[in-house]
């Protein structure tokens, strides 16, 4: 996949898997790695920037005797996750359009 | 590498950083480390698993030196210009004011040619007058005088139609022109002219 696109996907993936409930990195990492790559160096700059953007709010709670970092989801970043599903509508669109058409060439051509 | 081993290459690593922003890096791969020996890793598992410190750090440090300096422009021709100011202010001064004075000349010229226009215009209404005023007493002076009227007459609608046409030209120009520079000076915000 395109790195760019790619980039601004896992971003919308590591916002979403935080829709349910408040999340934190090895968790985060887990939900999103059957849709896409995502290693631990990779999600880091992501938290960081989602944060810097308000996209997510940051608190420390206590587990097991050590403090985990959660993340919890601002109604900002629910707000980028819905501009995102919108904008893929219309590609999808398209993409089913083409894919139709495709189809419809290989059926043509086997006759 | 143990987990220890492997923060304190990570921490060293990431010296260039500040205080604050090296503490949040180790706390991050702390936690991810713990929570996967948590979920069934060794510590060696754990570890290895993940990026070497020295590629992690060099991530980081990408990242940090990437959104702390966004393009400075080059600082050699800044100095350059500064360097330069005493020879080209005076130099921008100077031109600006020859432009400037021709500009106003061509005013003037445009002016002295209304005044042309209006002294020719005033003398044909005066021969007019005095044409009126001899037709009984002395009627070919009344007649040269109303010739004399109507050559200054042709004369004066003659100019009329180019020094109003220079007129108008020269005003929308001078805007024009004007509107350009303040757009170029403040930004470009609209090039319609």
């Amino acid at each position: 996949m395109d790195i760019q696109l790619k980039r601004g996907f896992i971003e919308i993936c590591v916002l979403s898997s935080m829709l349910g409930e408040d999340s934190y990195g090895y968790k985060l990492i887990r939900d999103v790695s059957p849709y896409i790559e995502i290693s631990e160096s990779t999600l880091y700059p992501i938290l960081k920037r989602l944060e810097s953007a308000g996209y997510v709010s940051v608190y420390s709670a206590e587990h097991n005797g050590r403090l985990r970092k959660y993340y919890s989801i601002s109604n900002s970043g629910r707000g980028k996750i819905a501009d995102f599903l919108s904008e893929w509508e219309s590609i999808m669109k398209v993409y089913n359009y083409i894919r139709e058409e495709y189809n419809n060439d290989k059926r043509t051509v086997s006759e | 590498m143990t987990k220890e081993q492997f923060l304190n290459e990570l921490g060293k690593a990431l010296s260039p950083l500040s205080h604050t922003e090296r503490e949040k890096s180790l706390a991050y791969y702390s936690e991810l480390i713990d929570d996967r020996m948590e979920n069934g890793m060794t510590e060696e598992q754990a570890v290895s698993g993940l990026e070497t410190p020295s590629e992690i750090a060099a991530g980081i440090l990408d990242d940090a030196t990437e959104s702390a300096s966004p393009q400075p422009k080059k600082p050699v021709s800044l100095a350059l210009l500064i360097l330069g100011a005493p020879l080209w202010i005076p130099l921008l001064i100077a031109a600006a004011s020859v432009l400037f004075s021709l500009y106003i000349t061509y005013w003037s010229l445009i002016i002295s040619f209304v005044a042309v226009g209006i002294s020719f215009a005033l003398t044909s209404v005066a021969c007019l007058l005095s044409f009126a005023v001899m037709l009984t007493e002395n009627t070919p002076h009344a007649i040269t005088a109303l010739g004399v009227s109507l050559f200054f007459g042709g004369i004066s609608v003659l100019l009329y139609f180019p020094i109003k046409s220079a007129i108008v030209f020269s005003a929308s120009f001078t805007k024009r022109s004007c509107l350009y520079l303040i757009g170029k000076l403040t930004g470009k915000d609209d090039c319609k002219l």
